[in-house]
């Protein structure tokens, strides 16, 4: 049986009887209960066999932390975040933590990341005082545990939660309908279009390593680069889309963490539009505090670029190492940091040597984008070999197609990514801009109900023909 | 109070009907699509045209002198021939030429070879590899036939007609059947709109399950080991013969099975011509045991064993081929997934352990022939 915490039918099955029953009424106490107790009982279903001990220490260490936080204000939020911080690494075995200190029983850590994010958040506004209004136990458990986000995100801020809770209308037929065309969409994407990348991905692997010639293992790792990256795209999208759809089931609105990232022209515009939330919760609360702090360490106008670059860097460094405890998830945050810090120095460069107005007809350009567009994916590609290999099986690969064939692989991913996104961008442009009644017709309800009834008897015949399973959320791991 | 609902989250009264009728009108064109795409992938060519009812016995048989042409969605193309006498043999069924070995087999399609090429029939493999091992010439006349087992009695006399050395009967699961029951108040005149409605219903559903697009998901479906074990379970037509401890339904299947073969022995009796009962695996026994897999309450080897049992118990020699399939690698891709017949890979699987048998000494009438297994 697939798993509760995963994009599964049991998780459909459990989401949509939860909003059945937030639905019976709309008085505030009943629709908390009913969302902690769904999540209490979704977090048992998928902790089943583990000691939830070090899981509700968390939990406490965070709520006593903010209670400490509201009588104090300001004075031991950095202490505590400290705290709070190291304590999450260990319970996560981060590797440059003495492997000797780490609990040797089996104990639960799903969500365990997305809750250090919920309650570091809930640390700083409440110190800040953006967080007006003292929140209680009930409180603080249902926006931590909140089965909907617990797995994978979004990351949603306090502020936002509690007014969506608080607010939420009674179902209407046009809502569920939306909320059911959302499911749908991330339901394939998760089962049917992310099981096809991993299988088209897992057999370029081997061929990588066990291909008969050079071009052969060459042309497979440049479709393994590609194919993981729209694997977890996928993956991690489509898992969104079921959240947000299940939570708008209870008109609970969740924020958006995708907006077509390979339509991205640059890194930085790529993390614009790639796990949203992740970014803006780093941008929120270190990029802008660090480059604060930066320039008021050093006012001049001349460095102010420089703190900019720097402060990316270690945003998006920090973005890249959150993902995993080994120094391939380091390398593969410095590649993050690179990525955007490199793109940030070449805006700034090309905005002093063009002039802002011959850059702006530059970025306007559509072989200009498309290039840019290509660069951005394979750059994103490449950063992932470090996400979803490991140093060995690297150095496996690199002596499968030497140097020259792993030029040649990033050249070919290059090249295709830059023709196939931009035909793609075009082609989408096209049939968006197809107008009936002033609406596009892609916008259109009868298109969106004919689009997801082909989908949902595409993922039905999938079920039956492939009888295969999709691979697990990957960012339940994280 | 009951609050309004905005403008935007109103659906319209049209829509109420609109989009039931895209959903009903997508799903319409997407199961069309397929099943034209699933009847390119899997053609069905030519009919099979050499079906007749004996009009004597009333018995399905083939018509003599025929050849026709038929490709199974699933298999070959296959070019069907039979004698004058309706046996799928390359010899005449006149009398029988002096000196020569003459096999005579009885069974049903499987016997006869549906889906598989002439040459790679079990039959024609028999006489290939009984000449190589035979000092006289050898003849095989294959009088399978799409019938069902209870009729064989019927053919003995035929059979014995052909002056043959050996007689074998080849059984699989699907042949051991109980006789049905007479159909009580089923009145042709006594149809109420409610029963044409019914009935009309169960024609379509009937179409739906014979289309090609069914026939292409069940066939990618089957192709998977537990899938098969699942829908063999659930609604398998042969498993009341592989349950063991045996059902009350399995024991009444194999006690007709026995009725049927007293027959044939009665028949013999006194003809000094042997019969040989051999017992054929169908898919889901050859998965088991080439895959060493275990499907809870089926025994896959009890088909096999019981069926010698009362062949010996009738005063017939028996063969077990099920342990034959044992030795090759996922047998269950030696059967079509769906119609479920032995491929031609199958059918050399039974030839060779068939010829074993014949040629393993304990058959007199098959002295002339020699083993060459040690």
């Amino acid at each position: 049986m697939r798993s509760l915490a995963g994009a599964s039918i049991n998780f459909l099955m459990f989401g949509a009887a939860v909003a059945l029953l937030w639905n019976l009424s709309r008085a505030l106490a009943w629709r908390r209960f009913i969302l902690l107790a769904a999540s209490l009982v979704f977090l048992y279903f998928c902790t089943r066999g583990e000691s939830l001990l070090p899981f509700v220490g968390f939990l406490v260490l965070g709520y006593l932390g903010l209670k400490i936080i509201q009588a104090a204000p300001g004075r031991l939020t950095t202490l505590l975040v400290s705290i709070t911080l190291l304590v999450f690494v260990w319970l996560k075995r981060y590797t440059f933590l003495p492997p000797q200190t780490f609990l040797r029983f089996p104990y639960a850590v799903l969500g365990l990341s997305y809750i250090l994010f919920r309650v570091l958040h809930l640390f700083e506004d409440t110190s800040s005082g953006a967080i007006e209004e003292p929140v209680g136990l009930i409180a603080f458990l249902t926006y931590s545990l909140n089965f909907t986000t617990l797995v994978a995100g979004p990351i949603q801020r306090y502020q936002e939660f509690d007014k969506t809770v608080r607010e939420a209308r009674r179902l209407s037929i046009v809502r569920a309908g939306r909320a059911l065309e959302r499911i749908i969409v991330g339901y394939f994407k998760a089962n049917v279009a992310a099981l096809v990348f991993s299988t088209l991905q897992a057999g370029a692997v081997s061929r990588v390593l066990a291909g008969s010639s050079p071009q052969t293992r060459v042309l497979s790792a440049a479709v393994a680069m590609a194919g993981y990256a729209f694997f977890l795209y996928c993956n991690f999208s489509g898992y969104i889309d079921i959240v947000v759809g299940l939570a708008k089931l209870m008109d609970i609105r969740l924020p958006e963490n995708f907006d077509r990232p390979f339509s991205a022209t640059s890194f930085i515009d790529f993390w614009n539009r790639w796990h949203i939330t992740l970014s803006t919760w780093l941008k929120t609360y270190v990029y802008n505090p660090l480059l604060m702090a930066l320039m008021r360490r050093n006012p001049s106008e001349s460095l102010a670029p420089v703190w900019g670059v720097l402060a990316f860097f270690v945003t998006f460094f920090l973005v890249g190492a959150w993902h995993g405890q080994t120094s391939s998830f380091l390398f593969f945050g410095l590649l993050q940091g690179l990525g955007v810090s490199v793109n940030k120095v070449y805006e700034i460069l090309l905005s002093k040597r063009l002039g802002r107005k011959a850059v702006k007809a530059l970025y306007a350009n559509r072989i200009y984008n498309a290039i840019a567009r290509g660069l951005t994916f394979t750059w994103f590609t490449f950063t992932l070999l470090w996400f979803w290999s490991n140093w060995h099986q690297l150095g496996s690969f690199a002596r499968s197609i030497g140097i020259v064939g792993a030029c040649e692989t990033i050249a070919i991913v290059f090249v295709a990514a830059t023709i196939g996104l931009g035909i793609w961008e075009t082609l989408r442009n096209a049939v968006v801009s197809i107008q009936l009644d002033g609406q596009s017709v892609l916008q259109s309800r009868y298109t969106r109900t004919a689009w997801c009834t082909a989908l949902v008897l595409i993922a039905i015949m999938s079920e039956l023909l492939i009888r295969q399973q999709a691979p697990e959320i990957v960012y339940k791991a994280f | 109070m009951v609050d309004q609902l905005p403008a935007d989250d109103i659906l319209p009264g049209r829509d109420f009907i609109l989009i039931p009728l895209i959903v009903l009108a997508v799903t319409a064109a997407f199961l069309g699509f397929s099943d034209i795409a699933a009847g390119i992938l899997f053609p069905e060519r030519g009919r099979f045209t050499c079906g007749m009812t004996d009009p004597q016995d009333g018995a399905p048989r083939q018509k003599p002198n025929c050849t026709t042409s038929y490709k199974n969605p699933e298999g070959p193309l296959v070019e069907y021939q039979f004698n004058e006498c309706g046996y799928r043999s390359h010899h005449s069924c006149g009398p029988k030429p002096s000196g020569t070995l003459r096999v005579v087999l009885l069974g049903t399609s499987m016997t006869m070879g549906l889906y598989v090429r002439d040459d790679e029939t079990f039959a024609s493999r028999t006489e290939e590899l009984l000449r190589k091992k035979c000092d006289r010439p050898v003849e095989i006349q294959n009088m399978g036939a799409m019938m069902v087992l209870a009729g064989e009695p019927k053919l003995i006399k035929e059979a014995l007609g052909l002056s043959p050395d050996v007689i074998v009967l080849a059984v699989a699961p699907f042949d051991i059947q109980e006789s049905e029951a007479p159909t009580k108040g089923a009145h042709p005149k006594a149809k109420s709109a409610f029963v044409q409605a019914k009935l009309a219903w169960y024609k379509l559903k009937l179409r739906i399950r014979n289309s090609r697009f069914v026939l292409a998901a069940a066939h990618f479906m089957l192709l998977d080991e537990q899938m098969l074990y699942q829908v063999f379970l659930s609604n398998g037509t042969s498993r009341d013969v592989m349950t063991y401890p045996p059902t009350a339904a399995g024991e009444r299947r194999y006690a007709e099975f026995s009725a049927t073969l007293e027959q044939i022995r009665t028949q013999l009796h006194g003809t000094g011509v042997p019969l040989v009962v051999m017992a054929v695996p169908n898919r889901i026994a050859a998965a088991m045991v080439s895959n060493h897999s275990l499907v809870e309450g089926i025994d896959p080897d009890w088909f096999g064993r019981h069926i010698s049992e009362i062949a010996a118990e009738n005063g017939a020699i028996s063969i077990d081929v099920t342990p034959d399939f044992a030795k090759v690698a996922h047998a269950e891709n030696l059967f079509y997934p769906v119609d479920n017949h032995p491929t031609g890979d199958a059918h050399a699987i039974i030839a060779e352990a068939l010829v074993d048998r014949l040629t393993d000494g304990s058959i007199p009438q098959m002295a002339a022939c020699h083993s060459t297994r040690p």
